[in-house]
């Protein structure tokens, strides 16, 4: 079931007020219902891996947490991981090496009898199994203790507004919750529903519209200008961002309905003044389940400049991996990973303090540079997520870096009025001035404006959507594929 | 102090519930003036044929074109009109279904009259793979609150669409904004300035509709994106005998008529000739006159095409010459004068193959 969908129009309010309707003892077993539905409307057989997934890693943990050596308490864990990272294996990454493993063996002559496998990726299944595996890793360290409740623990591993694109989730923050009552809050009743109603902005009337642009552009590059590619570029960085934080800002609005507190994803990664700056507000909970699963058991930044190159290089190669089972997005993840590693050597070889830099009387124009450059570099970036290969993104880039990016771009592509193009550009503008003095996140003194403009905001939203929103042809969210 | 701490819990909800039922009055009083707004910007703009339909002056016109795609391409309604000294009135469009031309008809016979109908009838018409959109409900839907539109959407698009459309300010104008919403106005008519009106009766009526003359590239690719055969469908057969029956309803002649199509394209589907036999079956019961110039040798010519199965300006001056002969043809007679049918039967297609033969000769 898509967020942006009739299905779900009519599946929230019933989700809702059954679940303040029922007593708290049956709340957590009827959003488990929910979950479970809203999952299998996609498809109902996948939901066997999201059981599979959830029974393994609620008994492990109990298990782990009884286990009398430090042996069986591995055992248990390898156990988890091996099914969890199994079913990732199997259904997103089998098919992928096994045609690279075809390509190479074709490539050096010998011929070998590979087949070729096209399983469906199942929904959320990146975004399910790392919420599921974090549990039993910190379960395993001691961090958290074992949820004896099977219900709550499915619920946490399947809650519906994040199951299928995040945020990933940590038990020691999402457990608790489902632990205590939930009361029908009017603040967070109000906060949900103005989360919800920026979502669907950024999606319907940002990410849509600029999709209709993006896809014709990035199917054929070879046939547009390096100026309308970079426009579409453009377009994507926007495209992406506001269809990512749009579903996360519905997600967590869904969730303060119900009473529940989900992580923050995005805070204004656009407004990043360096690469490190980007990643610790773009895809917070990923990033930083990376950093707690991955980058730190490497040893993180503790052994040497060369070791901490390599993790990070090792985390951002994986990072992208986790994206989508192409050569694209290792690449993608590969030129954040050097970018990061080249910000580190900047970072030793100018050791001035961030505060030393603010008090320079350039530092505005300093931030500003900083932050187009930054922009820039990401955009680079996601050239090579967006393309088809890697051949095609480096075309692309050659064609942007030419003389040929000099000329006017062209507004209108098949499909897409000039009109249209201009519409999602000035969504994009206002969205970015909003988010950086308007408050309109709704998290950042949003309420401490004045009434008239809170309302202002809020109706603006509401017949932008009504007006451009995008109602045809709803787009999957672009998460849902990874 | 009991007392004081409950007044101040009650007043506490009390505001807060007063702040969601404004906001919700704010919210629902600016739907309506958004849906007010564009619903007053459609009755203007009467370069819409649903607006004109509904808005302009009732007048009485000789005759009525009604169809789609090889209507609206096959038929030259200017030289129609000076071959039969007649103001004709086109309500013809691209990928218009037999639904939606009935309740197009209705909506004109509700506000105007007209003489004679010529119906053009297709024989993709009454399959379920001949419009990929066959019933353009948000083109109606600025009109919603009619009754007759309103019982028409339901009956196409479901009874809750229809209700949700009906009763939700701005749910039609959102869903569809591209096509009837602000995005779908030019900056000038938002602004009050008036468009056009297009739709009418005489020489105006004639909208650049006519196909580029692309000859055999844009030909041999429609042969060779040869569709399956298509399936018949009841429910369009059910509307296309409809149109007929409110025609007759309203006391309007009927003329109708089958635009060519190239030989190569019909040869590709079997079912063909049987679909022609339910249009003659069609005419015979409600005794119409009907125009088959299918096979004709006079239409085989590529050079008269725009595409395999739509004429080009060569081909439509030629057909509509052909159209208004038959149509003279019919004036002397009653629709219900049954030597007409057999008239037809007899050969009127081969008359007129010949006739455009001649004339392309």
């Amino acid at each position: 079931m898509l967020f942006n969908s009739y299905d779900f129009l009519i599946f929230l309010p019933v989700a809702f007020g059954v679940h303040f309707a029922l007593p708290q003892r049956w709340r957590a077993l009827w959003l488990l219902a929910c979950s479970y539905y809203f999952y299998m409307c996609w498809r109902v057989e996948y939901a066997a891996l999201l059981a599979l997934s959830t029974i393994v890693d609620y008994f492990c943990a109990l298990l782990m947490a009884n286990a009398t050596s430090r042996y069986r308490k591995r055992a248990f864990l390898i156990l988890s991981l091996t099914v969890n990272l199994g079913l990732l294996f199997t259904f997103k990454y089998l098919g992928f090496f096994l045609h690279s493993i075809k390509t190479l063996t074709d490539a050096s002559g010998f011929s070998a009898d590979i087949p070729i496998l096209n399983l469906l990726l199942p929904v959320g299944i990146s975004f399910y199994t790392f919420q599921s595996l974090s549990y039993t890793i910190d379960v395993y360290r001691g961090a958290v203790p074992p949820e004896r409740s099977l219900v709550r623990f499915a619920l946490y591993v399947s809650f519906f507004p994040q199951l299928v694109a995040g945020p990933i989730e940590r038990s020691s923050h999402l457990l608790p919750q489902f632990q205590n009552p939930t009361r029908l809050s009017v603040n967070q009743l109000e906060s949900g529903c103005k989360l919800i109603l920026l979502g669907f902005f950024k999606k319907l009337v940002i990410a849509d519209r600029l999709a209709l642009y993006v896809n014709p552009v990035y199917a054929q590059p070879d046939e547009y200008t390096g100026s309308t590619l970079l426009l579409a570029t453009y377009f994507f960085a926007f495209q992406i961002y506001c269809d990512f934080s749009g579903y996360s800002d519905i997600a967590v609005g869904t969730a303060q309905l119900f009473g529940y507190d989900l992580r923050l994803n995005f805070h204004q990664p656009y407004f990043a003044t360096n690469i490190q700056d980007f990643w610790r507000r773009w895809h917070v909970t990923l990033s930083t389940w990376f950093r707690d699963y991955l980058y730190l058991p490497l040893g993180g930044n503790q052994k040497g400049t060369g070791r901490t190159a390599i993790n990070l290089m090792t985390v951002f190669c994986v990072s992208g991996l986790w994206h989508g089972a192409n050569w694209t997005f290792v690449t993608w993840g590969a030129i954040h990973g050097l970018l990061l590693v080249g910000y580190l050597f900047y970072r030793q070889a100018i050791p001035q303090s961030s505060e030393a830099r603010d008090r320079a009387p350039s530092s505005a124009v300093r931030r500003l540079a900083a932050g187009i450059l930054t922009f820039h570099l990401v955009l680079l970036t996601w050239v090579f997520f967006r393309a088809q290969d890697i051949s095609s993104a480096v075309g692309i880039v050659k064609r942007v870096l030419s003389a040929d990016c000099l000329c006017m771009p062209a507004l209108h592509v098949p499909g897409v009025s000039a009109r249209q193009s201009i519409v999602g550009i000035v969504a994009v503008l206002a969205l970015l001035a909003f988010e950086k003095w308007g408050g309109v996140d709704f998290r950042s003194g949003f309420n401490g404006k004045p009434t008239a403009y809170r309302w202002a905001v809020l109706y603006i939203l509401m017949l932008s959507i009504v007006n451009f929103g995008m109602f045809h042809g709803a787009q999957e969210f672009i998460y849902f594929q990874f | 102090m009991a007392p004081r701490s409950s007044f101040t819990f009650n007043s506490e909800r009390l505001r807060t519930a007063t702040r969601w039922v404004a906001f919700a009055c704010g919210a629902l009083v600016l739907l309506l003036i958004n849906d007010g707004y564009l619903s007053s910007l459609h009755r203007k703009d009467h370069s819409r044929r649903v607006s004109w339909l509904r808005e302009s002056a009732p007048q009485r016109v000789s005759y009525v074109l009604l169809g789609a795609s090889p209507a609206r391409y096959g038929v030259d309604v200017e030289m129609l009109a000076e071959e039969l000294r007649a103001d004709v009135v086109d309500l013809s469009a691209d990928g218009r279904a037999y639904p939606e031309s009935k309740l197009v008809l209705e909506l004109f016979l509700a506000r105007h009259a007209a003489e004679t109908l010529l119906f053009e009838v297709d024989t993709w018409g009454i399959t379920t793979g001949g419009y990929s959109y066959p019933f353009h409900e948000y083109e109606f839907l600025p009109y919603i609150r009619d009754d007759m539109i309103s019982r028409s959407v339901a009956e196409v698009c479901g009874p809750w669409r229809a209700a949700r459309w009906k009763y939700l300010p701005m749910w039609a104008y959102g869903e569809f904004n591209e096509q009837i919403g602000v995005a779908s106005f030019s900056r000038k008519s938002l602004l009050g300035g008036s468009t056009s009106e297009v739709y009418g009766t005489g020489p105006e009526v004639f909208l650049e509709k006519v196909l580029p003359a692309t000859g055999d590239p844009r030909f041999a690719q429609e042969l060779g994106e040869t569709p399956g055969e298509p399936e018949i469908s009841a429910e369009r057969q059910r509307a296309c005998r409809r149109i007929l029956e409110v025609a007759r309803g309203q006391g309007v002649n009927i003329v109708m008529f089958l635009a060519p199509a190239h030989r190569e394209w019909k040869s590709r589907f079997p079912g063909e000739a049987g679909r022609v036999a339910w249009y003659r079956k069609l005419a015979c019961d409600f005794k119409v006159p009907l125009l088959v110039v299918d096979d004709a040798e006079g239409f085989q010519d590529r050079r008269l095409y725009a595409d395999a199965s739509h004429l080009n300006a060569s081909g439509a001056r030629i057909f509509t010459r052909c159209l208004a002969e038959f149509v003279k043809g019919m004036q002397t007679a009653k629709p219900s004068d049954a030597r007409l049918i057999g008239r037809e039967s007899r050969g009127a297609g081969t008359d007129a193959g010949e006739f455009a033969k001649a004339l392309y000769d």
